[in-house]
């Protein structure tokens, strides 16, 4: 009776088709993300030799992906799950290639094609990491659970499956059980290799992994609630050409829930004296307890491991999810040549140009741009030397450009300060806050990282060694694990080398709270921490942080236990914090927990002991240890699903994260300046409006309004109009604006913004050297309803707000009639140097003061005659 | 300035049987009057004159040597340090420009606005120069004609400029620079009126151009309040301040003297002193001066 409910059940298990995604995801509006919820029902069911089943297992497995359309270069998804095997022999690491040896795993490929009846995925084009993961071998029974697996064909059973005919002499002779699972690239290239790597193997393989990027290959861990969830690393073309994902070549996310293998020993027939191994091999159900730590990987049961994740019961049991991903970076270079516009700047706008560029590209008829990224301050000046015409810049020179620029709004974004951390759990941490004297002693290296450096450095002996230790975030972040091992990483703000409008906004930041800013001028805080001498009395804002520390410790230099730095001795500190010069940089860093500190001595291949050795960045964190702050655009922290910690009001009790409300509260308080024709955002302001968040930036296209030819006036025109209209359309389509954004057009207290970038359209259009002024503030804070806040004394501070807030527009005082725009005679720009004649009334001091000579000489003359 | 000074030169003056002390102070606070102002007159026009040739002899020994070695700055210098030579056969004008364009650089020579490209190289380049005091090198700036020939020296070489025309403030932006070419602007003051040549209160602008122009290092650097046309270099108030004190000191030390050494002993220690500090004094006041003037 059991028995034939067993069939039955297997019969509607093997029915079920492959999933291709729910119907609900065909059916989602074209700017959502694609999300997709599937379910299965899944069953390890053994085959008796009289035909009958027995049922070890039956889980019904519900899946979700959080991002299946339009996804780019190296973007995570979120994938969680619920119902299926919980995993034990934990391996720390998901991502290593020694994780397959978990059992019951859930395990996480990306694959090229797409599933469908008629023409199923293999194996064959799924990518792993390492030869571990698709080759298996045994020369014990010659029957290991793959053989016996009774959803496997015949010709899978064989002895020898998949080898290279004829065999390479360095693949050593065939073992008694050999499965080989060669990897098809794109092309139609075929990798094939066993252990002793005698075959090829795919040139992406020995790229990831290591201390650098790890490889997307995922064995996740089912809590043993049955749930899990995981970040999974979608690949295109761009990151890994042998599965040369992209727009036109479909993938999909598959995900194989390990049960185990469904065995039928009778229909491998294995010789009787190594039956009852076989069996008890196959059938096995592990040796590990659910969530039990891995022990070097012994006594792991092969059959309900990770490693056979190729094999037929785990391949059919897959859920495979179409992935759909978003016009490669370079769909615009190609054919477009040089033709088209520049725009210089802003690193912030990054991901929304990335989807607003095909837009114009794809469009024959309409003029493309190009996106080069440069630091704000270098495309201002090269704006300034009339290099270019166009640059997307946060900041405005308060002395203009010297040639008629307008200052159009183009997105409301700003700087994240993104972290990885896991607490003392080793469970990621996903609320961190803040404060700007935290991030202040992070920037002046006041932490001095490691034990030997603050033994010798006097300024620093009695600060805490790193940011985890600090009393300050202990009590802002509790349950953190303190002193953890990557302690040089968690002394410093990975940040930029570069000159950047995002420096200014975060100096500007820490000048404008008082408690850092006494920090910063040598009061210790209320732990007695002092700052970095070197940084003492810093004046602020700056648009590239200086390294200041030349600190070089050299008992620890000279007692060897660096060779690098006992050879070649540099200040140590400034190793620690080594900036990037580009915000991408860090958020690639943080993705994967690369820290970057560069004060790991490595041994230059070949060379001898002591000569040739280099620093290299310490590298990736291990999961469940990790810890590591930096800076990166809001845009790139959504992107690519960073975390991004609240940050305190500037002298405020308040700590605001970035979220969609954070920002657009801030962008209501957004003023005008009208020197230099742009809309700054007033910190000192920000502690009465806890709503806010600090790290907010305006992002503006700066485009001459004179000296362009017609077309491309009217290409830089079309931009400016698209900008303020449908590029603000929120989305993650061609032509949307990406999260990470707040849309100017949705906002009441943003639209100003975005119709003064269409009326600076018009003058870009025109080119008669107009400049046009600015609307009057849009929103006062006053009619503000109730505030959101607790106000409570710090430390501990206040909890994080992020309650919404309503943005009213104020009946009174009403805005300005603004005239629409200036005519050109009026507003004519005046020339480069000319400010004003700031001291015109000394010019004529000369006569003046020959007049006085004069005059007085006199009258002492007279006054010593008339005396006498 | 005259106010500081007042106190102590009334002190100092001997008792004199005839007047009456009110009478006393009046006269020689007057006289003193008389004597800053001439002063200021005579260092800003005469000694700031000698002053700015000594220094454009011993920028010229340095830069000869840096160009010599071929160590003379591209992108960025030091301020007050030379970084070019510019010669205008039309004027007979000969100078060394130095980096910055704040009052203070500018006592020394024309000075190069840093943010822009050096002479000679591809881009929008800007120097600025006295039109009244310390030598006025740019007093007959207007005197030019079009199509004159400005030589400028690098370290990338020799080029010459032609000019292209002339601004003054508010009048249209000249074309865009084209890439490769080069653009000089030469900025004074200007005036207008009988004594035009001590009231400047106009910005003259001078634009040539160059066909074929050296690659430009990248300029990297924000402009300062100082850098702008007709500003004073507030820094230079730092050095006032100290030389003043000097001053007080001197003074005091002398008027301390006087009963005790005597008249002329005093007269004979303390004048060279006195006059030294002045001229001490004298170059930070004169960097509080419009920077063009």
């Amino acid at each position: 009776m059991i028995a034939r409910l067993g069939v039955a059940t297997v019969l509607v298990a093997l029915q079920v088709p492959f999933v291709l995604g729910s119907p609900a995801a065909h059916a989602v509006p074209a700017n959502d993300a694609g999300a997709v919820k599937v379910q299965r029902t899944l069953v390890r069911a053994h085959l008796e030799a009289d035909g009958t089943d027995t049922v070890a297992d039956s889980r019904t497995v519900s899946l979700s992906v959080d991002q299946t359309r339009q996804l780019h270069s190296r973007q995570p998804v979120t994938v969680s799950w619920s119902g299926a095997h919980p995993t034990g022999g934990i391996v720390a690491d998901a991502n290593a290639s020694v994780a397959r040896l978990q059992e019951y795993p859930m395990v996480l490929l990306e694959c090229r094609g797409t599933d469908s009846v008629a023409s199923p995925l293999t194996p064959q084009t799924c990518w792993t990491q390492s030869v571990q993961e698709r080759f298996q071998r045994d020369n014990q029974t010659g029957f290991p659970p793959y053989r016996v697996d009774r959803r496997a064909s015949a010709t899978d059973r064989a002895a020898v499956v998949n080898a290279p005919t004829p065999r390479p002499v360095s693949c050593g002779s065939p073992a008694r059980s050999e499965h080989w699972l060669p990897l098809v690239s794109v092309t139609g290239a075929v990798y094939n290799s066993n252990l002793s790597l005698c075959g090829s193997q795919a040139p992406e393989a020995s790229n990831v992994g290591g201390a650098g990027q790890p490889s997307n290959t995922t064995y996740a861990i089912t809590q043993p609630d049955g749930s899990g969830s995981v970040r999974f690393t979608v690949w295109t073309k761009e990151d890994n050409a042998t599965l040369g994902c992209s727009d036109t070549v479909a993938c999909s996310l598959v995900a194989v829930p390990v049960m185990g293998i469904s065995c039928d020993e009778t229909g491998s027939a294995p010789p009787p004296s190594v039956l009852d191994k076989v069996k008890s091999d196959c059938r096995s159900v592990g040796s590990y307890a659910p969530g039990a730590p891995n022990q070097n990987g012994a006594g792991n049961a092969l059959s309900v491991s990770g490693a056979l994740w190729w094999s037929a019961s785990n391949w059919t049991n897959r859920i495979s999810v179409p992935l759909n991903f978003a016009p490669p970076a370079d769909v615009c270079d190609i054919g477009g040549g040089s033709k088209g516009l520049d725009v210089y700047g802003s690193e912030l706008l990054v991901q929304a140009t990335t989807q607003w560029r095909p837009h114009f590209c794809l469009d024959a008829k309409a003029t493309p741009f190009k996106h080069i990224q440069v630091g704000e301050p270098q495309a201002r000046s090269l704006l300034t030397n009339g290099t270019i015409s166009a640059a997307f810049t946060s900041d405005v020179p308060a002395e203009g450009y010297g040639r008629p620029v307008v200052n159009a709004p183009t997105a409301l974004s700003g700087f994240s300060i993104s972290y990885a951390v896991d607490d003392a759990a080793g469970q990621e941490v996903t609320d961190l806050r803040l404060s700007a004297r935290l991030l202040a002693k992070l920037l002046t290296q006041s932490y001095p990282a490691l034990t030997p450096i603050r033994n010798e450095y006097e300024a620093l002996s009695n600060n805490p060694l790193n940011l985890t230790l600090d009393p300050e975030f202990i009590a802002l972040n509790p349950g953190i694990t303190q002193g953890v091992s990557a302690s040089a990483a968690a002394s410093e703000l990975f940040s930029l080398s570069s000159d950047s409008d995002v420096i200014e906004a975060l100096t500007n930041y820490l000048t404008a709270d008082k408690d850092a800013r006494a920090f910063l001028d040598g009061t210790p805080d209320p732990w007695g921490m002092v700052v970095n001498p070197s940084y003492k009395g810093i004046a602020l804002p700056v648009d590239n942080w200086p390294q200041r520390d030349t600190f070089e410790p050299a008992g620890y230099y000279a007692s060897g236990q660096n060779e690098c730095l006992q050879n070649a001795p540099v200040p140590f500190l400034p190793l620690v914090s080594a900036p990037t010069a580009r915000l991408s940089s860090i958020a690639l860093a943080l993705q994967f927990a690369l820290s970057n500190p560069q004060i790991d001595c490595q041994a230059i291949p070949g060379a001898t002991d002591g000569v040739g050795s280099k620093l290299v960045a310490l590298g990736r964190q291990q999961p469940g240890y990790r810890f590591m702050l930096g800076v990166t655009s809001l845009g790139d922290a959504r992107r690519y699903a960073l975390r991004s910690a609240a940050l305190q009001a500037p002298s405020g009790t308040t700590f605001a994260a970035p979220t969609e409300t954070s920002l657009a509260a801030a962008g209501a308080l957004l003023v005008p300046q009208d020197k230099g024709g742009a809309w700054t955002l007033p910190l000192a302001q920000l502690a009465a409006h806890p709503a806010a968040y600090p790290g907010t930036m305006p992002v503006f296209t700066s485009v001459v309004t004179s000296g362009l030819n017609a077309t491309d006036a009217k290409g830089y025109a079309d931009l400016l109009r698209f900008v303020a209209g449908d590029g603000q359309k929120p989305g993650l389509d061609v032509g949307q604006l990406p999260p990470g954004f707040v849309a100017l057009t949705a906002n009441p207290s943003l639209k100003a913004l975005a119709a003064y970038t269409l009326r600076a359209a018009d003058a870009v259009a025109a080119q008669k050297a107009e400049l046009v002024p600015l609307v009057a503030p849009v929103v006062s804070p006053t009619p503000r309803a109730t505030p959101v806040v607790t106000h409570a004394p710090v430390p501990p501070p206040a909890p994080i707000v992020v309650a919404p807030t309503p943005f009213v527009v104020p009946s009174a005082p009403a805005p300005k009639p603004v005239p629409p725009v200036l005519v050109a005679a009026q507003a004519r720009l005046t020339p480069v140097p000319f400010i004003g004649l700031a001291g015109g009334s000394a010019a004529g001091y000369l006569p003046l003061l020959v007049l006085v000579c004069l005059v007085s000489g006199f009258a002492a003359a007279t006054a010593a005659r008339a005396t006498r | 300035m005259t106010a500081v000074l007042e106190a102590p030169v009334t002190e100092g003056t001997p008792a004199s049987p005839v007047r009456s002390r009110p009478a006393r102070v009046l006269v020689w606070s007057l006289a003193a009057v008389s004597f800053l102002s001439a002063w200021a007159v005579a260092y800003t026009v005469v000694i700031g004159a000698a002053e700015q040739h000594s220094a454009q002899v011993r920028l010229y020994a340095t830069f000869r040597e840096q160009l010599a070695q071929g160590v003379a700055p591209l992108d960025i210098a030091r301020e007050g340090r030379p970084v070019a030579l510019l010669h205008i056969a039309g004027l007979g004008l000969d100078q060394v420009v130095v980096e910055g364009v704040t009052s203070t650089d500018l006592e020394l020579g024309p000075g190069h606005r840093r943010g822009t490209v050096l002479p000679g190289q591809s881009g929008t380049s800007v120097v600025y120069g006295k039109a009244a005091t310390f030598g006025a090198p740019f007093a007959r700036l207007a005197q030019l004609h079009k199509g004159d020939a400005i030589m400028v020296t690098t370290s990338q070489g020799e080029f010459t400029y032609h000019v292209s025309g002339f601004r003054r403030a508010q009048d249209p932006q000249p074309k865009p620079v084209v890439e490769g070419t080069g653009h000089l602007v030469l900025v004074t003051a200007t005036g207008s009126g009988a004594l035009r040549r001590f009231t400047p209160h106009r910005v003259l602008f001078v634009d040539a151009t160059l066909s074929k122009a050296a690659p430009a290092a990248r300029p990297t650097v924000a402009t300062i309040a100082e850098e702008r046309v007709f500003a004073a270099d507030r820094q230079a108030l730092f050095g006032l301040v100290c030389w003043l004190l000097g001053l007080v000191a001197v003074v005091i030390a002398s008027v301390w003297t006087w009963g005790r050494w005597g008249r002329w002993q005093c007269w004979v220690a303390f004048s060279p002193v006195v006059v030294a500090v002045l001229v001490g004094a004298s170059g930070p006041a004169a960097g509080l001066l419009p920077n063009l003037l």
